[in-house]
C-alpha cells in the first residue's frame, strides 16, 4: 500500500512540487538559455543553429572587451583588499570598544548597504566633480574614482560579516594568550587573526563578486577610458545581443558562481571549539 | 608571602567588588577564594593576573609591586574558567605558545612541552585539536599549557565547576598531586565550600568584597568565626542568645532553650552573637537514654528523613518551634530506622559543641 503523505509533509504533495518547479524556472531558465545561447552557431540569439565556441574565441579577440574585463578584474582585486581591512577594522572596533556614538556609528555603517545604488552613483558623480578629481590620468590610476566607489559600498558588507564571527569569540582566548606572556600585537596575529579568518575570506570574496558585477556606481563612476565588463556589455547590448555578448556573460557568470560557492562554504559554522 | 595586598579595593563605577581586602598569601600553599557568586572573589584573581587594575591599594608578588604591570610580564599563569584553549591549535601548539611568543630557545621548547604533556597525562593526545577532547582533557591542556611557563603562582577560576561530579573529584585530586609535584602556590576561586575543603591549605572566605576569615579548612569549618562563615561553609543550627560574660576564647551565653552554657568563641571580640552548633554533633536520642555527662536534653518532633545512603538528614522541631537538622550516619547495615515523622524524642546537645559567632 502506498504510505500516505503527512499533513505538513509538503515536499511530497504533486502541487507543491509543481509550484517549485515553476519558480525555478522563473527564476533559472534565463540564465540557462543565456549560457546556452552562447554556443549557438547563429548571429542572432533566436533559433539554434548547431553548437559552436567560435563566440568564446570573438570574445577574446574583441580587445576593447578584454580591456574592460582587465579594468574589471584590477578594479575588483584592488577593492576587495582594501575594502577587505577597512571592513575589518570597523567590525573590530564596533566589538572591542564601548564608546559615546557606538550604535550610531553602527547604523551609519549598514547605510551603503541600504541607500538606492542610484543614489550613490549619483552622489559620488557629484562629489569627484565637485572635488575636481583628474580625469586625465594614465590607466590604472584613472580607475580611482570607481575603486573607491567600489570601496564605499562593500566594506560595509565585510564589516557585517566580520563582526557576525566575532560574536562568537571568546574574549578569554585573548587574556590567556597575554597571560601566556604574548603581546598584544603577538595576541591579535596569532590569535584574533586566525579567528576572523573565516569571516575575512567571506567577506573579501563577497567584496569581489558585489565589486565583479556592479554596473550602476560604476556606470556613474566611469569614464570613456574606463570602462569596466558590466558597462562594457550593456554597450554592446544596444547595438543587439549577439552570442559573443552571451559568452563574456557566461565566463562572468561562472566566476561569480565560483567566489559565491567558496564564500558559502566559508561561512559555514564551524564545529563548536 | 608570595603575594601580598595591601588595602586593595576595586570600584566598578558605583559597584564596590573588592572593598579593602588585605591579604597575605604564603608560598607553596593552596589557597582558596571562598564565597558566593558576585563577593568579588573573581576580581581578586584577575588583579593577581593584572587583568583588573585595583581602584586602590596595593599588590606585590613575590615582593616586586605589580602596579602597573601588564599580564604578559607577569610571574603568574592562569587557568581560565572556560579554560581558553586556542580552538586552532593543537594541543602541542597550545602548550609550546607560551614558550614561542616570549622566544625561549627552540631546542628547550620541545622538551619541556612534553614534559608538560606527560605531567598532566595527555600522553599520546598531543596532535589532537581541542575539538576533539572532552571537558576534562581540554582542562588539562590549559593546565600544562600554564605549567610549561613555570610560574611562581597559579591561578585556577573555578576550574572544575564545568565537569560532572564523578570527574570533579577526580580532578580535585589531580590538581592537589600537580601542586605537590611542581611545588608552587596555586590560588584557586571557588563556590563549591567542598571542594575548597577537600583541596586547600587555606581557605579566604569572602562575602560582599570583604573577607571574613582565612584559615586552614579544619578551624574554618570547627571554628568559624562570623554567622556567615558558619552558614556557608558546611550545614548549621543556630540559637539566639544573650552574652553573659566572656574571657579569653570562652564565654557564659543565656539561650533560651538551652539554659545558661559556657561555650567557645572563636573570634574574641565576639561581644554579641548567635549559637551554632552542626548537624553531626547534635545527638539524636529516641529511645529517651541516659544523658551523656555535661549534655543538654530538649524535647524534639521530628518533621521529616531525608536519606542520603551513607547518612540521613533528620529535619526537627523544638517545642517553642524552632527548626534543626541533625544528621546521623548510617553505620550498621540492619541498624536502627530512623524515626517516622511526628516522632517526640530528647535531643542531646553538649556544651562544648557549641560555639558563639558573630552576627
Amino acid at each position: 500500500m502506498r504510505e500516505r503523505a503527512g499533513v505538513l509533509d509538503y515536499g511530497r504533495q504533486w502541487w507543491v512540487r509543481l509550484w517549485l518547479l515553476c519558480v525555478f524556472i522563473f527564476l533559472y531558465a534565463p540564465i540557462v538559455i543565456l549560457v546556452a545561447f552562447s554556443f549557438n552557431d547563429s548571429k542572432r540569439n533566436i533559433v539554434w543553429r548547431g553548437f559552436t565556441l567560435d563566440y568564446y574565441g570573438k570574445a577574446i579577440a574583441n580587445s576593447p572587451l578584454i580591456e574592460a574585463f582587465t579594468n574589471s578584474l584590477v578594479i575588483a582585486l584592488i577593492s576587495t583588499a582594501i575594502s577587505t581591512v577597512i571592513g575589518a577594522l570597523v567590525a573590530l572596533g564596533l566589538w572591542r570598544f564601548r564608546f559615546p556614538g557606538r550604535a550610531v556609528l553602527e547604523g551609519l555603517n549598514a547605510l551603503p548597504i541600504v541607500i538606492p545604488e542610484i543614489c550613490m552613483g549619483i552622489a559620488l558623480l557629484v562629489f569627484f566633480n565637485r572635488i575636481g578629481w583628474p580625469n586625465d590620468l594614465f590607466w590604472p590610476l584613472n580607475l580611482g574614482p570607481i575603486i573607491i566607489g567600489h570601496i564605499a559600498f562593500s566594506f560595509p558588507f565585510v564589516a557585517i560579516v566580520v563582526r557576525a564571527r566575532l560574536e562568537g569569540f571568546d574574549r578569554s582566548l585573548e587574556e590567556a594568550s597575554k597571560d601566556l606572556g604574548a603581546s598584544e600585537w603577538q595576541t591579535f596575529v596569532r590569535i584574533t587573526v586566525p579567528y576572523m579568518k573565516p569571516g575575512l575570506v567571506a567577506g573579501a570574496l563577497l567584496a569581489m563578486t558585489l565589486s565583479l558585477d556592479d554596473f550602476v556606481i560604476t556606470f556613474f563612476t566611469s569614464g570613456p577610458e574606463t570602462l569596466t565588463f558590466p558597462v562594457k556589455v550593456y554597450s554592446m547590448v544596444r547595438f543587439g545581443a549577439t552570442p559573443e555578448v552571451n559568452a563574456a556573460s557566461t565566463v562572468l557568470i561562472a566566476i561569480t558562481l565560483i567566489l559565491t560557492v567558496v564564500a558559502m562554504r566559508l561561512q559555514k559554522p564551524e564545529k563548536a571549539a | 608571602m608570595i603575594v601580598r595586598m595591601e588595602n586593595l579595593s576595586k570600584r566598578f563605577g558605583e559597584f564596590v567588588a573588592v572593598d579593602n581586602v588585605s591579604l597575605d598569601i604564603p608560598e607553596r600553599s593552596f589557597f582558596a577564594l571562598l564565597g558566593p557568586s558576585g563577593c568579588g572573589k573573581t576580581t581578586l584573581l584577575r588583579m593577581i593576573g593584572g587583568f583588573e587594575h585595583p581602584s586602590r591599594g596595593r599588590l606585590s608578588i613575590d615582593g616586586e609591586d605589580m602596579t602597573g604591570v601588564p599580564p604578559n610580564r607577569r610571574p603568574v599563569n592562569m587557568v581560565f574558567q572556560s579554560y581558553a584553549v586556542f580552538p586552532h591549535m593543537s594541543v602541542r601548539r597550545n602548550i609550546a605558545y607560551g614558550l614561542e611568543v616570549t622566544g625561549v630557545n627552540r631546542a628547550e621548547i620541545g622538551p619541556r612541552v612534553e614534559e608538560a604533556i606527560s605531567m598532566v597525562r595527555l600522553d599520546g593526545m598531543a596532535d589532537r585539536r581541542p575539538d576533539q577532547l572532552s571537558g576534562g582533557q581540554r582542562q588539562r591542556v590549559a593546565l600544562a599549557r600554564a605549567l610549561v611557563k613555570r610560574p611562581k603562582l597559579l591561578l585556577l577560576d573555578e576550574p572544575l565547576s564545568a565537569l560532572d561530579k564523578k570527574l570533579r573529584e577526580e580532578m580535585q585530586l589531580e590538581l592537589r598531586r600537580l601542586q605537590q609535584e611542581v611545588g608552587i602556590t596555586f590560588v584557586i576561586v571557588t563556590h563549591d565550600q567542598e571542594e575548597a575543603l577537600g583541596m586547600a591549605s587555606d581557605i579566604a572566605v569572602m562575602e560582599k568584597g570583604r573577607i571574613l576569615q582565612i584559615a586552614p579548612p579544619r578551624d574554618l569549618y570547627e571554628h568559624p568565626k562570623k554567622r556567615f562563615v558558619a552558614e556557608f561553609i558546611g550545614a548549621s543550627n543556630l540559637f539566639e542568645c544573650d552574652v553573659l560574660s566572656g574571657e579569653g576564647n570562652r564565654a557564659r551565653v543565656r539561650a533560651a532553650e538551652l539554659g545558661e552554657v559556657d561555650v567557645e568563641r572563636a573570634d574574641e571580640s565576639t561581644r554579641d552573637g548567635i549559637l551554632m552548633i552542626r548537624p553531626e554533633k547534635l545527638r539524636l536520642d529516641m529511645r529517651g537514654s541516659i544523658p551523656v555527662e555535661g549534655e543538654v536534653l530538649i524535647d524534639v518532633t521530628v518533621d521529616q528523613i531525608a536519606y542520603y545512603g551513607d547518612l540521613s538528614f533528620v529535619y526537627l522541631h523544638t517545642d517553642s518551634g524552632r527548626r534543626l537538622t541533625c544528621s546521623r550516619y548510617n553505620i550498621n547495615r540492619v541498624g536502627e530506622a530512623d524515626p517516622p515523622s511526628g516522632h517526640r524524642c530528647k535531643l542531646g546537645i553538649h556544651p562544648d559543641d557549641l560555639l558563639l559567632v558573630g552576627e
